[in-house]
């Protein structure tokens, strides 16, 4: 569902992202993993079409992200880390435009539901302006999830978000990818990749230090046995691969 | 365009209104669409007054020519309203860009709301500017053709500039030199007006009647000839042109289809972050200014913590607008020579130019607590008194000013080589002035929570901000009767001996700087009352 192959993103001279290649399959969710500056953030906005690659294919529902945005990003969606609202306009006309842009067809009984599931029927006439960090993360999962979209690119998603709010986005997540929609899911949070991900990415200075599954990540980084957790294989992953 | 931004284009504008209605339902919002209805009245009314006589005021209308609303073009190219043109705010860049929207429909929704922009550009107009009209419908349809083309052809040559950026060297080579060729052309078809015995008005119309600047100034041509139109037949023909420009400059601007997201999302970030700024306070967004971060300050003495809130706003000054330290000044020597040589002289100019500065500098900048607006949670969560905050806020806000006018006027004196008694008095009296400017400034900041900056979709910024000068500017004139009657009842008693300027000029800081400190007080009575948490204009 989601192919990316030798993707370069540069700088002028700073390579953010470089040679980097892996495939996200239908009803998979995948663990973004990385120190600051590793390249996660310009991976997803570039799979998201919110900045051209410098080099490389980027293939998202069989639509290349480049020579066929339109219908790529009429199949993804994406939240980023911290999503800004249209001050003015309330959490109902978020989810109205959203289902005007993507064609949503009687969108009203899927708004309704995505509000009631983040708890935000209560919000639903209020102005973008008054809300929390936590609800406008809400408010943008609500319109991301909208369209029933085949890929989603989550940006550290649980920032902001209150114990209700994670447990609930975490089962949505997963039943997002029972579903068979493609996920990635980008976070410093190990325990939530551990929590939801069925494959791990690990990348630096923009490039991959490991791609594959979570238990092979565990059998890579054998000396620290089965039980290892995600923060422990992480940092031998870090280690291994030097300054 | 497309469906769905048309209606986010709906939605904002619905979003728009019901802000003002819901700003009207607070009590402190009624009043300000109250005084900005009868600000807007005692403005418009002059317009009314003399319409009249529009036909003497049409002749000093020399802005409505071309020549002036070509330097207007030049002037938008040159500070970036292309780029502004190009600027999505960051809930576009969220929603839009990952949208499945091609890049032609988003540059459409940018180029629609360019063109409705100077439509409320074009009422002002008609508004203030009638009188120099004859006729208020061609000054209408002049303005918003003429904004529209000026907005459209900047963000064009910025896509040019984009596509050529990305061009092979040699083909960029090639445009360069034909660029430097074409300007050598125009210089060496002007070099006539550069003969040392002419004026410069005699100058100015040599290089008007060479080709590349006839061409240049073509297409403003037909907008001064919408402007000062005054018959319908007439207004159709050239409204018809007019409309036929900008519409091949949108169509250019579509055929172009540059790859623009990115360099948008670059430029939108910056925004934002000279945004996130200015609303702390630092920095000033419409022109840039900034240092990089090294600069330091000793730390100041405790003064039972108003010297650590002084110190980190004066840092927070510092870094941020350093070279406004050393541009001001510079500027204002450039200009200094003119203005003396004027029909003022060299006192009335000294004075001008002090007092200009603190005008200036409380116009760009946010200064004491409306610089720190956004901290104010963490300000009052210190252990220190608020009196003692207010005063460390302030106290910074004060003195940069002070510092900046104090380097003019020995500039000045360094120009013309003499100290006058002006001077002197500009010296003194600058820290009062800045004194009643900041701490008035902190206490209508503490009465209408709301950082200087109109914000996005706050239709109502716009005439808050003009609020906030009026008051202010009135809060002066009060401040100026009592040293003004101490001046008089001296002047009465000693007459203009040098004795008594001293006594005058003594008294009037007295009385100032009193008021400045009652004011000062004022502030620290309302900070120990502002609660953030009631005050939504106090964004997060």
């Amino acid at each position: 569902m989601i192919q990316v192959v030798d993707f370069h993103k540069t700088y002028r001279d700073l390579a953010a992202v470089a040679g980097l290649s892996f495939e996200v399959a239908a009803g998979s969710v995948l663990g973004l993993v990385g120190p600051n500056g590793a390249g996660k953030t310009t991976t997803l906005r570039t799979l998201s079409g919110i900045i051209p690659p410098t080099r490389g294919r980027l293939i998202v529902a069989g639509f290349d992200v480049v020579a066929e945005p339109v219908p790529a990003k009429r199949r993804l969606a994406y939240v980023p880390d911290d999503p800004r609202l249209f001050d003015a306009l309330t959490v109902w006309e978020h989810l109205e435009f959203v289902a005007s842009a993507y064609d949503v067809g009687d969108f009203e009984g899927k708004a309704e539901a995505s509000l009631e599931l983040f708890e935000l029927t209560e919000k639903r006439d209020t102005i973008a302006q008054e809300l929390s960090r936590g609800m406008r993360q809400k408010v943008a999962v609500a319109c991301a999830y909208l369209h029933d979209p085949q890929v989603i690119l989550f940006d550290e998603p649980l920032t902001g978000l209150d114990p209700h709010g994670i447990r609930t986005l975490k089962a949505s997540i997963r039943q997002r990818a029972a579903a068979g929609a493609a996920i990635i899911v980008s976070s410093h949070l190990l325990s939530l990749v551990e929590d939801l991900c069925s494959d791990l990415l690990i990348l630096r200075k923009g490039q991959s230090l490991f791609l594959g599954p979570v238990a092979e990540a565990r059998a890579r980084f054998s000396a620290l046995g089965q039980d290892a957790t995600l923060e422990e294989v992480f940092f031998r992953a870090l280690e291994e691969q030097g300054p | 365009m497309n469906r769905a931004l048309l209606t986010l284009m709906k939605l904002r504008l619905r979003g728009a209104g019901r802000k003002v209605v819901r700003t009207m339902k607070r009590p402190k919002g009624a009043l300000l669409v109250l005084l900005s209805v009868g600000l807007l009245t005692l403005l418009v009314l002059p317009s009314v007054l003399v319409r009249g006589r529009a036909e003497l005021q049409v002749e000093n209308a020399w802005f409505l020519d071309a020549e002036a609303l070509f330097g207007l073009w030049l002037l938008m190219v040159v500070i970036g309203r292309g780029a502004n043109a190009m600027v999505f705010t960051l809930p576009e860049v969220e929603f839009l860009f990952p949208g499945p929207f091609s890049r032609r429909e988003l540059l459409a929704y940018k180029l629609a709301l360019g063109t409705l922009a100077p439509l409320g550009t074009a009422a002002m107009m008609v508004l203030f500017l009638g009188r120099f009209s004859l006729w208020w419908p061609a000054l209408a349809l002049g303005v918003w053709m003429a904004f529209a083309f000026m907005q459209n052809t900047s963000l064009l040559l910025r896509l040019i500039g984009s596509w050529i950026v990305n061009l092979p060297a040699g083909w960029r080579r090639w445009l360069v030199a034909a660029a430097v060729g074409l300007l050598a052309v125009a210089l060496w078809q002007a070099r006539p007006a550069f003969a040392p015995e002419l004026t410069w008005t005699d100058r100015l119309a040599i290089v008007e009647s060479t080709w590349p600047a006839r061409a240049a100034l073509a297409p403003f041509e037909v907008f001064s000839r919408l402007l000062q139109t005054h018959a319908g037949a007439e207004l159709a023909t050239w409204f018809a042109v007019a409309l036929a420009m900008n519409a091949a400059v949108v169509v250019l601007i579509l055929w172009s289809d540059a790859n623009f997201l990115e360099a948008s999302l670059a430029a939108s970030q910056k925004r934002y972050e000279l945004l996130q700024r200015a609303r702390r306070g630092g920095g000033m967004p419409s022109i840039g200014l900034r240092s990089k971060p090294r600069l330091s300050l000793p730390r100041f003495p405790r003064l039972g913590g108003a010297g650590p809130v002084a110190w980190r706003q004066a840092l927070d000054l510092l870094r941020n607008s350093a070279r406004l330290l050393f541009v001001l000044p510079a500027v204002i020597a450039m200009g200094a020579p003119a203005v003396m040589a004027g029909p003022h002289g060299l006192t009335v100019s000294v004075i001008v130019l002090t007092f200009f500065v603190s005008f200036l500098i409380s116009t760009v900048m946010p200064l004491g607590l409306r610089a720190d607006l956004h901290h104010v949670e963490a300000l009052k969560a210190l252990p220190v008194r608020p009196a003692l905050v207010v005063c460390g806020s302030i106290a910074a806000a004060v003195l940069y000013p002070t510092i900046v006018q104090i380097a003019v006027l020995l500039l000045l004196t360094a120009i013309s080589g003499q100290w006058p008694l002006a001077s002197t008095l500009s010296a003194c009296f600058v820290l009062p002035l800045n004194l009643l400017l900041v701490s008035i400034d902190s206490v209508l900041v503490l009465l209408y929570p709301s950082t200087r900056h109109v914000t996005a979709g706050d239709p109502l910024a716009g005439a808050r901000m003009m609020l906030v000068y009026m008051v202010k500017y009135l809060y002066l004139l009060l401040a100026a009767i009592v040293p003004g009657l101490w001046i008089v009842a001296v002047n009465l008693a000693m007459g203009d001996s040098s004795d008594a300027i001293g006594v005058m000029a003594a008294g009037a800081w007295m009385a100032m700087f009193v008021e400045g400190a009652l004011t000062v007080w004022l502030a620290s009575w309302l900070f120990a009352r502002f609660d953030p948490s009631l005050e939504d204009a106090v964004e997060r």
